[in-house]
């Protein structure tokens, strides 16, 4: 398990990250989001053991992760620029790794260049940026680590290698038990995928929570009903926002899901459906309770 | 979960990744053997080289020599690639998310470079003997040059590497590592201490050298004590470089120390900044600029001819806020942070101040310095010539003059800088003379002033020199009382106490011919001692003013660098007992112009229109004039005492030719003004 209890860490005089503290669950992906200069990589280069938070502690199994290659060597840390040696090959960082973490798999690893379509022996530098992604993630996976901190990892993949690498990552987490942490600032990349989510924003954690719990207490529904009933539908549903296109009325709306659909059914819509919600609209509805401004902050 | 990663793994790890520098460290060792065998050539191509001589140089080759400076430069670059690492934050992420230490990463590349330095120096060491082995020279002492060459080498290499490691480690850029790298090398040795010895220079009117304690700057710098562990023109001597090895070994295990502790602490988001621990800023910025300062101030002291020492204050104000912007500037990678920070520049420019204040004021009371009588073990007072002959000196060690005598050559010193105390201490002339000393930008030459130094001999041992600038009068009072003491005379004459056995030959030079006496030892010694007896009875004021009659040129063995060197004295016209012994032995030395075939004489006239020359060949007009021609003291090859009389006719130069049935020479004479209107008449 990963915790983080009360980090900061400041740079001069900007607070990356303020007082932060979180729990991850294993086999659990961690999706950390936020915006640009939200504190996202300060975050997980602290938990990668890079750098040192200023209070505060980091966790992992237990063990504080800051200078311990006991508590290191469970992690994998995948920058948003990874470092490869120059004129060195796939394979040949895959014999670094190898030296620094013992499980490395280098038979697996073969496959998954085979997979991905990735010319061990062709000097890196002459990969793509998606190749280099897509490298640094094979190597992360190799390692065989039971933490895997990706930053920004799955920018710069192309959409079909993209749900390729998903679905490697759910079957690590099955049959090996991996818990990936994922930053990214792009919420819709990360949605089915997380199973739990931190909001960052501005150093401090705005929320974090199961997706799961924050869906089943939101839901946006579709449905006809004659505009002189909206009165009513607003005084017996907790209504966080409300469409209306002709007959056509959107909702979103807070509560459990047969208790609203019953409420609605009562007014007898023409039509009603219950419509799948975003991280997007969950995150919209969520932060709008705390008083930010959603949209300001993440598009 | 996993074994511990050895430590071997990991250096094994890295040393693959260091190919360039390993690959620059074989060449320079490629070199070190080129050198050596160019040396042993050039030794052995030498016509007339005795084997004895050829081992010397194999010797010196072998053991510490100027190769410690590249290695030393070679230990930084080791550094520089080893810890550029920490300058990118790409690399720094990987590095600092291994599954290591951080002192594990900081001691695999110290072991490495390290490693591969002495391996190859060790090869090398090993080959360089092969080398003087086939050619039959090996012996246990250049066995011994070679240890002491691989000890030497490696502390230069190894200062070198952890002062670059240690600057690599507090910045964040390659450049701004490289230029903290310069200024640590270079701090305490050459920045501060030549700080102090320009203010000195400027302020004190009394100095003459840094002191003996200036040294212990050099102590502040691993680097440059390492490489000052290459030998002198004596040879290594233990005595000497002993203490400077110790200090480099010391010096490594705190740089050794400090490095670990700053690397361990080292926040990794330093990378792509100017510096890596930016509290330690202010003070960094300070102990660069108040030197910077002084250096500038300095500066405009020596371009504006030091006119006046005001010139040191303005332009230590304008270097404190110059280079307090400039360093700020690199901090932070911004112009704009020129003006930051105008408090701590406020306090920088007190300190500056403060400091250039102290010395203008002079509140150590370095020109007002005489030691009590009872801290003093000699004291020796010497003029300009004095001075002059000490790089001659090859008697016994020079102490001036002790007992009684030095009492009373400290009280004569006493009465004469309190009568010139406004002229002693650093008073502006606010004069410009045309001749002004390089360094310190004052005037040479003062009207009615002489120049005397004094050297106090302490019973600490310390040495502290002064020279003062005293009324004419008074200097040549004190000097003639000063010489009328033997001990004085015997710091200037070496011959009173040096060993004459060590005399290989001695010539006489009376200006028309240089003899070489061909003296038994017996007949050397009864010649030296009548010379001396002599000697006793000069007066300084004949010392000055009366043309030598000859000059005697003594070349003697100087254990101190294994060679010859020479030594002078004259002889005067009242030397009646020494021209006596000349002449008893067959050499004549008081022959004049009058008793040789001159064949011209060229004239050289200077005057408002400038210089002109010609020359006279008329034996008709030289005939009348040649007993009137006066051989100039300038024809002798060193000015032993510095003639302070009056030229015959000081607008004209005058070179005599002669023929002396060897061919033509010719020499430098004087006349007087009836004797210049003969010569010129046909002009």
């Amino acid at each position: 398990m990963i915790e983080i209890k009360n980090v900061s860490k400041r740079f001069g005089d900007i607070e990356a990250v303020s007082n932060v503290s979180l729990t991850w669950k294993d086999n659990n992906v961690f999706g950390l989001l936020g915006t640009n200069g939200a504190g996202k990589s300060t975050l997980l280069r602290m938990m990668a053991g890079v750098l040192a938070p200023d209070g505060g502690e980091i966790l992992i199994d237990g063990e504080n992760v800051w200078d311990n290659p006991e508590a290191k060597r469970k992690i994998f840390y995948i920058s948003d620029d990874q470092f490869f040696f120059p004129h060195t090959t796939a394979e040949k960082m895959a014999e670094v790794y190898g030296v620094y973490y013992p499980e490395f798999d280098r038979r697996r690893f073969r496959k998954f260049l085979l997979r991905f379509g990735l010319d061990g022996e062709r000097k890196i530098q002459t990969y793509s940026k998606g190749m280099k992604k897509q490298l640094s993630l094979i190597l992360g996976l190799c390692a065989n680590v039971p933490y895997l901190l990706c930053d920004e990892t799955f920018d710069g993949l192309d959409p079909v290698m993209r749900q390729g690498i998903k679905g490697i990552l759910a079957r690590e987490i099955d049959e090996k038990g991996l818990t990936p942490v994922i930053a990214s600032h792009n919420l819709r990349e990360l949605e089915d995928i997380c199973d739990h989510i931190g909001l960052l924003h501005r150093g401090g954690v705005l929320l974090s929570k199961d997706l799961e719990d924050l869906k089943w207490n939101l839901h946006k529904i579709q449905c006809v009903l004659p505009e002189e009933m909206d009165g009513g539908l607003k005084a017996s549903l907790d209504i966080l926002t409300m469409e209306r296109r002709g007959k056509l009325l959107t909702l979103t709306v807070r509560g459990g899901e047969e208790e609203i659909l019953a409420k609605i059914g009562e007014l007898q819509p023409a039509f009603m459906e219950v419509l799948p919600l975003s991280l997007e609209e969950i995150f919209i509805s969520e932060t709008e309770v705390v008083g930010y401004d959603i949209k300001n902050i993440i598009f | 979960m996993t074994s511990k990663i050895s430590f071997s793994k990991c250096m094994k790890e890295n040393m693959r990744h260091r190919l360039a520098i390993n690959v620059v460290t074989l060449l320079y060792f490629l070199f070190t053997l080129l050198y050596f065998v160019v040396v042993i050539q050039n030794a052995m191509a030498y016509d007339g080289w005795t084997r004895q001589e050829v081992y010397g140089s194999i010797l010196s080759a072998a053991g510490p020599n100027e190769l410690l400076f590249l290695c030393a430069a070679l230990g930084a670059v080791t550094a520089f690639c080893g810890f550029s690492y920490l300058h990118s934050r790409t690399k720094t992420d990987f590095y600092h998310s291994l599954p290591v230490r951080r002192r594990d990463l900081f001691w695999t590349v110290t072991a490495n470079s390290f490693l591969v330095f002495a391996v190859l120096l060790l090869a090398a060491s090993v080959v360089e003997a092969v080398i003087a082995a086939v050619l039959g020279y090996v012996t246990l002492e250049l066995l011994g040059y070679l240890l002491l060459a691989v000890l030497c080498n490696m502390l230069a290499f190894g200062s070198a590497f952890f002062t670059a490691a240690l600057a690599m480690i507090m910045t964040g850029h390659i450049v701004v590592g490289i230029l903290g790298t310069a200024v640590f090398i270079t701090w305490a040795p050459m920045i501060i201490k030549y700080m102090f010895i320009e203010l000195q220079q400027i302020f004190f009117a009394s100095y003459v050298e840094p002191s003996e304690v200036f040294k212990l700057f050099d102590y502040g710098s691993p680097v440059y004590l390492s490489v000052c562990l290459c030998p002198t023109q004596e040879g290594w001597q233990w005595e000497d470089k002993g203490p400077v090895l110790l200090a480099v070994v010391i010096w490594l295990v705190v740089l050794a120390a400090l490095c670990q502790f700053l690397f361990d602490r080292r926040p990794s988001e330093a990378a792509g900044k100017s510096m890596a621990f930016p509290k330690i800023n202010p003070l960094i910025r300070v102990l660069l600029v108040i030197p910077a300062a002084v250096y500038t101030g300095s500066y405009l002291y020596s371009i504006t001819l030091g006119a006046s020492r005001l010139w040191v204050f303005l332009g230590a104000i304008l270097g404190t806020i110059l280079f307090h912007g400039i360093i700020e500037c690199i901090y932070q990678f911004d112009i704009r942070g020129m003006w930051s920070h105008k408090k701590q520049m406020a306090l920088t420019l007190a300190a500056v101040l403060c400091l250039t204040l102290s010395f203008y004021l002079d509140v150590y009371g370095y020109d007002r310095f005489i030691p009590s009588a009872g801290g003093v073990e000699s004291v020796a007072v010497k003029d300009d010539v004095a001075t002059m002959r000490e790089i001659y000196y090859w008697g016994k060690e020079e102490k001036g003059v002790t007992g009684e005598q030095k009492e009373k050559l400290l009280t004569l010193l006493k009465t004469a800088l309190q009568e010139n105390a406004g002229d002693s201490t650093a008073e502006e002339s606010g004069t410009f003379s045309g001749f002004y000393d390089t360094t310190t930008g004052r005037s040479i030459f003062e009207e009615g002033k002489k120049s005397i130094q004094v050297i106090y001999y302490m019973k600490n041992g310390r040495e502290i020199k002064r020279n003062f600038a005293l009324a004419e009068d008074q200097a040549d009072d004190m000097m003639e009382k000063a010489y009328a003491m033997k001990d004085q005379r015997a710091s200037v004459y070496s011959l009173y106490t040096a060993d004459w056995d060590a005399i290989s030959d001695i010539s006489c030079n009376d200006m028309l011919e240089d003899q070489p006496l061909r003296l038994t030892e017996e007949e050397r010694d009864q010649f030296l001692t009548t010379y001396l007896s002599e000697l006793d009875t000069l007066t300084y004021d004949d010392m000055r003013n009366v043309i030598p009659t000859a000059e005697l040129t003594l070349n003697h063995e100087d254990k101190k660098i294994q060679g010859y060197m020479e030594d002078y004295y004259y002889i005067y016209p009242s030397f009646t007992k020494t021209i006596a012994f000349l002449q008893g032995k067959g050499y004549d030395i008081t022959k004049t112009l009058a008793d040789v075939n001159i064949t011209g004489v060229e004239i050289a006239r200077y005057d408002a229109d400038g210089e002109k020359h010609w020359t006279v060949t008329d034996p008709a007009v030289i005939q009348p004039v040649k007993e009137k021609l006066i051989l100039n003291e300038s024809n002798f090859s060193f000015y032993a005492t510095g003639y302070e009389g009056e030229a015959a006719a000081s607008d004209y130069d005058l070179i005599v030719y002669f023929n002396d049935g060897y061919g033509e020479k010719s020499v430098y004479a004087w006349a007087d003004d009836e004797t210049i209107k003969m010569l010129t008449a046909e002009e």
